[in-house]
Order: structure tokens, then C-alpha cells, then sequence
């Protein structure tokens, strides 16, 4: 569940993660916020995974999985985080339509590398709906969440700005035994050039 | 007696139409000998212009024969105006399985979509396989636009939204290279609005956005019309291009009846609450008609029920002037809130005096001029069959 958090310190774009007799078993507040919310929230000061009957499970928000800070979502993977949840609002210009693409680049990309290299999975589900008011007028949202694995998507919900729609799929558990620095040579043998990415 | 017409006391008597449930409130209603208005005899005229039954079948299957032949080796024959109601829903349907046509459904989406409608719309679009595509205004233009005709003080309040589905069906027609677009009106349910009630002019948009908006409308493009519909830019789409708007329910005995129950068996579509509800902006424009202008579409549309066998005339009479349930305070307040007024705001424009849209620069004048083109365009279905009556026989 995504909402505004209020603390001594400030309000926060939290998630936060209930199992099914209530109790908070994760709770995340966003760290790679966007220009537009610094009026309003702060910066969150840490990350967590859990361990649940269902597989270790990671939290972040939305832009957290931008392609420059895809090491929050590294780094819950390598936390032993075999899905991440993220939930999200991904925003679109007005004139995109059913026939556009319109993740490709800025949604996709980012996933598939975290779930590729640090072999996770990473579940984003999205709003749906026309933007009104605030910085993000004259855009809409359009569902089609994502569901990423180590082999490239794994579900995606259809384009719709009207109405959510819930979609179940199955997500095989992963024999993971990578541990520490396991995750970088995992990711090297794949082919991650880390030498070029911090020239 | 006085009676109150758009907003304004006239010294006229106080009168019913004798077949319908029309009174001296719309404007532009005369009456026969017989005390049967001008409304029941245009809708009489289209009843010979468009007759139902065999001849009806007959002139539909010339028409999608042309269709199907202007279609063929394209991926889509036509463009299906979509909103997730019932009217359009049933086109849709019938577009697919009763006319074998291979329709794109271009819905546009202003910012006041019914929900319900919407999933109406994609659940329909599935089902039926047909490819949905959802044009979406840009919500700076389109509040703006909102906002000007609340303050030009007019009945037209929703012309932005009216004027974006003509666009939006041209644009997808242009790009895909359709010649066709179908549209789910029917005289028969609908009748025909008096023209001071609803006035469709893309230069009166332009000329009341000039006037009183704060945002500049992008230009047209063909491919990008945006909120631009002038004379010009019709001509484009119609004249040039030759893309051809046809109404198919004006050949049938359309009955609202049966085709819900079709397309609730067939599609499982929801009923969104009401007529034109597919649009929640629609409550704040009952609200503003009833209490402003004494304006009562329902009684408008309810009557050519009445002309249909649809309605009993006792059924429509005792509806007229009563408030609708779409009016409905939370609906209202939303609308106003998502247009980002205060309800002191939006009070102060309630306030302004009546106007219609002869109060503001419009192509009104070279429409008269072009009386006879726009009969032919009409005969020969470039545009609406019902545009001529509209513009002429309607109160002009």
C-alpha cells in the first residue's frame, strides 16, 4: 500500500507491506524523490527485506527503479530480496494512446536489468486515471503494470486509463544461493560492465 | 403568463405540444392547427429521409457495401465512435456482428469520464476484438475551455467535449486512412436539440475561448486536431480527405430497450446511471440548465421517445422540468473542484446573465450563407444527415 506518512521529522512517500492478519511487516519510505515532491516529503533513510512463506520480499516506490538509481533495487536484491514490490504511478503525456509503447525505455529497461543481473523479480503495479491539478497536469495514467523476472517480463497488465483491473499470475520461486559479492560476479558473467559504468 | 426561455421571460403563452411532451420553453417551437409542434414534423420529414424497415436495410447495406470495398486490404473499414454507453456500445456490436465490418473504436476521454462507461467501453472492445484506441484532451486546454463558457454565461457548456469527439474520430480516420465513421445517434431516441440549446461551431469555440480563456489552444494539425473544428478544418476532413459520417440507427426502429439487453448478454455492459452519464460533467450541466436557463434536454429527448412509441406522452410530462437524478450535489462538487473553482467561483458564474451563442462572434453567418452545400453535404452524408435540420429547422 502506498500512502503519505507523517512523522516528527516530516511527511514521507511511504509503502508499506501487511501481511494477512494486519501486522506491518515492511515499511519503506522513497529515497530517489523527484524535483516536484521535495515541497512535500523527505528523503527515506533506509531499505529492508523480509522473510515471508511466500520468499524474501523488498520494498521501494516508483521512481526508486529509474535507470540512475537501479542500485536501490540492486541493493535490495543482494538484502536477499527474491521480489521486489514497487508500487508506483507511472505518468504519461495526454496524447500517448493504446497504440504507443509507452514504457519501454523509462519503466522497462530499468526492471529487466535489476531482475537480469542481481537475478530478482520485480513486481510495479501502477495507477490508471487523468491527472488534474498539480505539476503533472495535462498527463494521465495508463495501467499496464509490470512483472519482471531474470528472463525478461513476466505479466503486464493492459493499457487502460478508465478503471484498475486485478490480474493474478504465478511467479515460480527462484534456487537462489548468491550471497555478497556473488551478485557482482553473477552480474559480470552476464556481461554487466561495471569498469565503464563508473568511468 | 410568462415563460422562461433560455434564461429569459418572454410574454408567450404558456403551451404543450398536443403529440410530444415539448412546451414554449425550447425555443424555436411552433405549433400546428393541430397544436403538434415543429419538432414532430421535422421528426416526421426524417422518417421519410431515413424509413426504418425493409428500405432501411436496403440503403444500410449500399452503404456498408461501399465500406466494406473503401476498406478493403486496410486494416479497419471504419471508425466507431465509442463513450462506454449504451448507444454507442450497440453500434459497436452491431458494427462486428450483424454487419460484418472491421471497425477501430476511438473513444475521447475529456477528463470527466464515467468509470463504469470505461470499463464498458474496454470490456466491449475485447470481447468483440475490435482495437480500442482512447483519444485524451490535454486537461489544460480542456479546463480552460470549460471554465470560458461557464463565464461566457451559455448553455454550451459542453462543446469543448462535443467538439473533441468530432476531432478525435477525424484524427484517427485521417491517420488510419478511413473514409468512414459511424455514429450511434438516432432521431428516433434523441430527437433534435434547439439550436440556441446546442450550438456546435468550432470558430464560437475559438471566438469564447479568445474571449474569456487563459490558455492558448495548440493549433490544428490533421493528425493532432486538438479543440479545433472551424469551417476550415471540417472542410479538410470532408471535403478534401472525403471522410464520410454516417448515422446507421436513423435506417432502423432503434429501441433502446432491446439493444440494452443485448448488449448486457453479449458484452456485460453496465447501465453508468443515465443518459449522456457516461460523462459525469453532465450533472453539473443539468444543474446549470435547470437553474439558469430553464433548459430540459430530457424533456427534448424524452419526446422523441414519445414519437417512437417508447415513452407514453403522460411518462415525458410529468419528467419535464422535474430535477434529474444525475444532478446529484457530491457529482457537482467534484466537477467543480476538478476544475479547480471554488463553489463561490462557479456561484458568481451561475450568476452572470443568460447569453446564447448569438451573443459572440461564430460562422453562424456563413453557415446561412452555405444552406445549400450543407443540405447536399448532409444528402450525401459528408456530414451528419441530421446537421441541416439542425442548423435550420431548429430555432434559427
Amino acid at each position: 500500500v502506498g500512502l503519505t506518512e507523517r512523522r516528527n521529522e516530516g511527511n514521507f512517500n511511504t509503502a508499506i507491506l501487511i501481511d494477512p492478519a494486519g501486522a506491518i511487516l515492511l515499511q519503506y519510505s522513497k529515497i530517489n524523490l523527484l524535483e516536484v515532491e521535495f515541497p512535500f516529503y523527505g528523503v527515506g533513510d533506509r531499505l529492508a527485506v523480509v522473510r515471508t512463506s511466500l520468499g524474501t520480499l523488498g520494498l521501494d516506490i516508483c521512481s526508486d527503479n529509474y535507470l540512475e538509481s537501479v542500485h536501490i533495487g540492486k541493493t535490495l536484491a543482494c538484502m536477499g530480496a527474491e521480489i521486489i514490490l514497487s508500487p508506483s504511478s507511472w505518468t504519461v503525456p495526454y496524447h500517448v494512446t493504446e497504440r504507443d509503447e509507452p514504457y519501454a525505455d523509462k519503466w522497462t529497461r530499468p526492471l529487466c536489468h535489476i531482475a537480469q543481473y542481481y537475478d530478482t523479480v520485480i513486481v510495479s503495479t501502477t495507477s490508471v486515471g487523468y491527472i488534474v491539478g498539480g505539476p503533472y497536469e495535462g498527463r494521465k495514467m495508463v495501467g499496464k503494470s509490470l512483472a519482471v523476472g531474470p528472463d525478461g517480463v513476466i505479466a503486464e497488465g493492459q493499457f487502460n486509463e478508465f478503471a484498475g483491473e486485478l490480474h493474478c499470475f504465478e511467479i515460480p520461486r527462484r534456487q537462489r544461493n548468491l550471497k555478497g559479492t556473488q551478485f557482482g560476479e553473477h552480474a559480470r558473467r552476464l556481461g554487466l560492465n561495471f569498469e565503464r559504468s563508473v568511468r | 403568463l410568462s415563460v422562461i426561455v433560455n434564461g429569459h421571460k418572454c410574454d408567450i403563452e404558456d403551451r404543450t405540444c398536443a403529440r410530444c411532451a415539448q412546451d414554449t420553453t425550447v425555443p424555436g417551437i411552433t405549433f400546428d392547427a393541430a397544436g403538434v409542434c415543429n419538432f414532430c414534423a421535422l421528426h416526421d420529414r426524417l422518417l421519410q429521409a431515413y424509413p426504418a424497415g425493409e428500405a432501411g436495410r436496403a440503403a444500410l447495406e449500399r452503404i456498408f457495401s461501399r465500406i466494406r470495398r473503401a476498406g478493403s486490404g486496410r486494416k479497419y473499414d471504419c471508425v466507431v465512435g465509442v463513450s462506454g454507453g449504451r448507444d454507442s456500445t450497440y453500434l459497436l456490436w452491431n458494427s462486428v456482428k450483424v454487419w460484418g465490418l472491421r471497425p477501430i473504436a476511438v473513444h475521447f476521454n475529456d477528463g470527466f469520464d464515467n468509470p463504469v462507461a470505461g470499463e464498458n467501453m474496454v470490456r466491449a472492445a475485447k470481447a468483440l476484438g475490435v482495437e480500442l484506441c482512447t483519444i485524451t484532451s490535454d486537461w489544460r486546454e480542456a479546463k480552460d475551455l470549460k471554465i470560458s463558457f461557464l463565464k461566457a454565461s451559455v448553455p454550451d457548456l459542453n462543446l469543448g467535449t462535443d467538439l473533441g469527439i468530432a476531432t478525435a474520430l477525424y484524427q484517427v480516420a485521417y491517420q488510419e486512412g478511413i473514409k468512414y465513421i459511424l455514429i450511434g445517434q438516432s432521431f428516433r431516441t434523441e430527437g433534435v436539440k434547439p439550436l440556441s440549446w446546442s450550438y456546435f461551431d468550432g470558430d464560437y469555440l475559438r471566438s469564447v475561448q479568445k474571449l474569456f480563456g487563459t490558455v492558448p489552444l495548440r493549433p490544428f494539425r490533421p493528425s493532432d486536431p486538438g479543440f479545433n473544428l472551424g469551417l476550415k478544418e471540417l472542410a479538410f476532413y470532408t471535403v478534401l480527405k472525403r471522410i464520410q459520417a454516417f448515422t446507421p440507427f436513423y435506417y432502423s426502429d432503434y429501441v433502446r430497450k432491446d439493444a440494452e439487453e443485448i448488449i448486457i448478454r453479449e458484452l456485460g455492459w453496465v447501465y453508468p446511471g443515465a443518459h449522456y452519464f457516461d460523462d459525469l460533467y453532465h450533472s453539473l450541466i443539468k444543474y446549470v440548465h435547470r437553474v439558469k436557463f430553464n433548459i430540459d434536454l430530457n424533456m427534448n429527448s424524452d419526446s422523441a421517445l414519445v414519437r417512437s412509441g417508447q415513452m407514453t406522452r403522460a411518462a415525458a410530462r410529468e419528467r419535464a422540468h422535474s430535477v434529474y437524478h444525475i444532478e446529484d450535489e457530491r457529482v457537482i462538487d467534484l466537477c467543480i473542484k476538478r476544475l479547480g473553482l471554488t463553489r463561490a467561483e462557479f456561484d458568481d458564474y451561475l450568476a452572470l446573465p443568460p447569453k446564447t451563442f448569438r451573443d459572440y462572434p461564430t460562422s453562424y453567418r456563413y453557415i446561412r450563407l452555405l444552406r445549400p452545400p450543407i443540405w447536399l453535404a448532409a444528402a450525401l452524408n459528408l456530414v451528419p444527415g441530421i446537421t441541416y435540420d439542425k442548423y435550420f429547422h431548429c430555432g434559427e
